[in-house]
């Protein structure tokens, strides 16, 4: 019996957990910035997410048959090592809470509006807590099985929605200032690469075919972006800059045009579930991040417990509505997440390679 | 443990504890929305369910918002008003004048309104009073129907492209126009607005004109006329591609139409069974079809519901010069002559 991770199965994580924060704020964020040419920041943002990814999987080519947090340990020392762990958890932990802010309001946004969210809360919780309680390898089997769930929702959707889309929608094309096409791509790569980082808290070597592992994840990255251009095209050809830059959920708002044979109408609440796989997986990871460390040190898991119980009430008031918490991961994400760990990452590329 | 969490997700996931019966819900066809002393004044036509009385149902509100009226609907009605299945919506001129645009705000953020409605102009009359006699008819998806297939005098105007037309720079958004005559309800032509306000209504051949030049033509009979006799044309299959290009300090704009028709009717003295009368008739069409086409640019100059402006905007994002000219080129291809060769003509 093979007891690795398998290699694709893992490497679809990648795909989930760099679409998450482009649910609302992403595409949003993109398209108010760039207009029209948000398609172009796309391209380019995909171009520096491949760089940025690189970078981290140069820092996991590091120690193969250690974790994230033995290898912080064994760069920086023991006392060093601990305090950047502990702040990974912290951001992890955040994140967390994060995530399942967000997924309150996107349920009551769209699907069930009179239920508590504290059931909600509760229900969503209840695969997370089982998957974070087993391995790497039965997360990853989750996360292939409803990648291909995903893509085949994808296809269904984005062919239906091809005869909608007028080619006038496009121009003006180059009219946006060079600045803002860039900050746009940082942002793109920002969003969609930093929570890697929760994925190198498996040791390289625990996976099936190590060497192919780089490859793959590189695959999933690309095929993340392809589809995020994907979605901007469509949203753009069909509805026009002006009107995608005022939806909230983009994708939702592009799905809900569905009207195929003129019976198939009315899908968008199935069509978008994969907007809640992605949530779970995300959220899947960070706790798993954050247990992985409290098995390291040997911590009580009690305290992980309570952590989450804690976490579960702070989210239902992380922010006070949503215009709020969309500013401030517009605004703060990448001083708070992505330039700490982009920082990390560039410093212990280059110890390893001073040690080497 | 884990039997536990299976048994807890069987008892409580296998149903939604809000969850509403079908007979519950009040399925909203059609809204008509008018404007009287500041307040909207909303009538929701709501699709009957009950097999034993056909008619659809209507219900009147006033409110501040739009959903304030709504909402007050909800307390006058045993169901509850569900906005899922919404077909369109009709506004009255004053609400357009008024710059109230905006009273689409509540259809696009409601999640449960789907927004594949159509939006229409009350002209002459208010949009209750067209509500009220679609229902008494019983025809208001027939309505519907029609105005997506006849798209030729009338233009099938989705609520998003409304909005994304009104949100754009350089064009004139236009709107489907219903009207009230001889007690029925029909689609009278297309009418054109500038920041939310009506500012001309078309006339048929200019509304022709106008679909002709956004390829947003449908199947349409043209009457041709030669030596004071009529005949017609089908038109079955049109396609428009405009292009533009710059000429020294002016923009051309090329209209490029390819019509593909047949004979509906003939009574022309002209013999049906000789090559180059094809060809003749051909030539004849194509000099009416240009009149509708040439009207509708007259009128572009004074608004700009043709985008001929936005069409520089999107090539030229910097420019600030619009001088335009026009030139047509219009090629029609009559393909068929009907059942019979030639004309009926008593024998001399």
């Amino acid at each position: 019996m093979n007891l690795k991770i398998g290699n694709k199965e893992y490497s679809s994580i990648l795909f989930f957990i760099s679409e998450t924060l482009f649910l609302s704020v992403g595409i949003s964020d993109i398209l108010n910035k760039s207009k029209n040419d948000a398609i172009i920041s796309g391209i380019l943002g995909i171009i520096l997410s491949f760089i940025f990814l690189y970078l981290i999987l140069k820092f996991n080519d590091y120690e193969r048959n250690l974790n994230i947090f033995e290898k912080l340990d064994k760069l920086f020392g023991k006392y060093i090592g601990n305090i950047i762990s502990i702040i990974l958890v912290i951001l992890s932990l955040l994140y967390f809470i994060y995530l399942l802010w967000s997924q309150n309001i996107y349920v009551q946004n769209k699907y069930l509006e009179e239920t508590s969210s504290i059931i909600t809360t509760l229900f969503f919780l209840i695969p997370v807590l089982l998957l974070v309680k087993k391995d790497m390898k039965v997360i990853s089997k989750v996360s292939i099985a409803i990648f291909f769930v995903t893509i085949i929702e994808l296809l269904f959707s984005y062919i239906n929605l091809f005869n909608k889309i007028d080619l006038n929608n496009y121009l003006p094309i180059f009219n946006t200032k060079a600045n803002n096409i860039l900050i746009s791509s940082i942002k793109y790569a920002s969003y969609s690469i930093t929570p890697v980082i929760f994925l190198l808290v498996t040791p390289k070597n625990s996976i099936n075919n190590p060497d192919k592992l780089n490859r793959n994840l590189y695959i999933f990255n690309l095929i993340s972006g392809i589809k995020f251009l994907i979605v901007v095209s469509f949203l753009i050809g069909i509805f026009g800059i002006d009107l995608s830059k005022l939806f909230y959920y983009p994708e939702y708002s592009l799905v809900k045009k569905i009207n195929t044979l003129n019976f198939i109408q009315n899908v968008q609440n199935l069509l978008t579930v994969n907007s809640i796989y992605k949530l779970l997986i995300s959220e899947v990871l960070s706790l798993f991040f954050i247990k992985t460390y409290f098995e390291y040190k040997n911590y009580n898991k009690i305290i992980f417990y309570i952590m989450i119980i804690i976490s579960v009430f702070l989210s239902f008031n992380l922010f006070n509505n949503s215009t709020i918490g969309y500013n401030f991961i517009k605004e703060y994400y990448i001083n708070i997440y992505t330039i700490p760990i982009l920082l990390l990452i560039i410093i212990s590329n280059i110890k390893t390679k001073i040690k080497a | 443990m884990r039997k536990v969490f299976i048994l807890l997700i069987l008892f409580l996931l296998s149903g939604c504890s809000d969850y509403k019966e079908l007979n519950d819900l009040a399925i909203v066809n059609t809204i008509g929305i008018d404007k009287k002393d500041n307040n909207y004044k909303l009538c929701l036509e709501v699709l009957n369910t009950d097999k034993k009385n056909g008619k659809n149902k209507i219900y009147y509100s006033t409110g501040k918002t739009i959903n304030e009226a709504i909402n007050k609907v909800n307390n006058k009605s045993s169901k509850k008003i569900y906005g899922g299945h919404l077909d369109k919506i009709i506004v009255s001129k004053d609400i357009l004048n008024d710059k109230k645009i905006d009273l689409v705000d509540s259809f696009f953020r409601l999640t449960e309104v789907k927004d594949e409605f159509d939006i229409f102009l009350a002209k002459d009359t208010d949009s209750c009073t067209i509500v009220k006699f679609l229902s008494k008819n019983n025809n208001s998806s027939k309505l519907q129907k029609n105005s997506k297939e006849n798209r030729s005098t009338s233009s099938y105007t989705n609520i998003d492209v409304f909005i994304s037309n009104y949100l754009k720079k350089n064009i004139d958004p236009v709107i489907s126009v219903l009207s009230i005559k001889n007690n029925e309800v029909y689609i009278d032509n297309i009418a054109i607005t500038n920041k939310g306000k009506v500012i001309k209504y078309l006339d048929t051949k200019e509304s022709i004109g106008y679909n002709l030049i956004r390829n947003e033509i449908d199947k349409i009979s043209i009457p041709i006329s030669y030596k004071e006799k009529y005949s017609t044309i089908k038109i079955n299959k049109s396609s428009t591609k405009n292009k533009l290009y710059k000429k020294g300090n002016k923009y051309i704009i090329e209209i490029n139409i390819n019509i593909d028709a047949y004979l509906t009717e003939y009574n022309f003295d002209l013999d049906l069974n000789k090559n180059n009368t094809i060809s003749k008739l051909e030539k004849i069409s194509e000099k009416e079809i240009d009149k509708y086409i040439s009207k509708s640019i007259k009128l572009n100059s004074k608004s700009n519901f043709l985008g001929f402006k936005r069409m520089i905007y999107e090539r030229y994002p910097n420019e600030k010069n619009y001088n335009y000219e026009v030139n047509k080129n219009i090629k029609i291809n009559i393909k068929r002559k009907g059942e019979i060769k030639n004309y009926i003509k008593e024998k001399e």
